[in-house]
């Protein structure tokens, strides 16, 4: 038997909501481009570097889990 | 990034090296082979074992020149892969799948430097030799053909680690 389909989403975008926080001030809290971070907001990225999760758990004052989601495809 | 600046540098020189090179190694060679075709027994002073006085005629000059012709070719390959590597190399593009598969077709036309090297100065003795008492068949290995395969083989294991560290590369570049 297959195991299910396991895929990972980006929940930032809830979080930047949460937070009241715009992505060009996360994207500056944090060092990193805004166009990057459109790319990891919209999932279009292979991965995301530790430091990079900690650097957007820091500015937001969440956990991995709160921006990282898993998702089994129906 | 220093080493980044160094390489940009010295691959800016060494790109109108191999330019200059390409360019002028064809042309050596095609003066060579007109004073060949039209002195024939001139030929004779660089294949020793061509016993002398044996005559040379017009077309077996054309040949052994056509010979040198192709065997340059190979080389001039290579330096056109240098050309394109430089290029790339002076504008900053340093590891990319595109620059190993250079690499990769210098070291396979170095190969066939080394093996032109050996086959085409035993044809040349042999077309030279056509009209002595005995015909020669002279192959010869030296220093030069056998640094060539090295260099052949180093230019390829080297292609092959850049294929990989650029796969590496384009892997880490979708990392955020």
């Amino acid at each position: 038997m297959q195991s299910p389909t396991v895929h990972i989403v980006v929940r930032l975008d809830v979080m930047l909501a949460r937070r009241k926080m715009r992505s060009r001030d996360l994207a500056e809290r944090i060092g990193i481009t805004e166009q990057n971070l459109s790319l990891l907001k919209s999932g279009k990225v292979k991965g995301i570097r530790f430091e990079t999760l900690a650097s957007i758990c820091a500015a937001l004052d969440c956990q991995p889990g709160d921006i990282l989601e898993a998702v089994t495809d129906a | 990034m220093p080493e980044r600046l160094r390489l940009q540098r010295l691959s800016g020189a060494l790109y109108w090296v191999a330019l200059g090179l390409s360019v002028l190694l064809p042309v050596i060679i095609l003066i060579y082979a007109g004073k060949a075709v039209t002195d024939p027994a001139s030929l004779l002073s660089r294949a020793p074992s061509v016993p002398a006085g044996t005559v040379v005629t017009s077309a077996q000059a054309g040949l052994v020149s056509a010979l040198a012709l192709v065997a340059v070719l190979p080389m001039v390959a290579a330096l056109r892969g240098m050309v394109r590597l430089f290029d790339n190399y002076r504008a900053g593009e340093v590891l990319n799948v595109q620059n190993s598969a250079t690499i990769l077709r210098i070291g396979r036309n170095l190969l066939l430097v080394a093996l032109f090297a050996v086959l085409v100065p035993t044809l040349q003795t042999l077309v030279l030799s056509w009209n002595a008492p005995q015909k020669i068949l002279a192959i010869g290995l030296d220093g030069g053909t056998l640094g060539f395969l090295v260099t052949a083989g180093l230019l390829t294991v080297i292609g092959w680690a850049l294929r990989e560290a650029a796969q590496v590369k384009a892997e880490n570049e979708g990392f955020i």
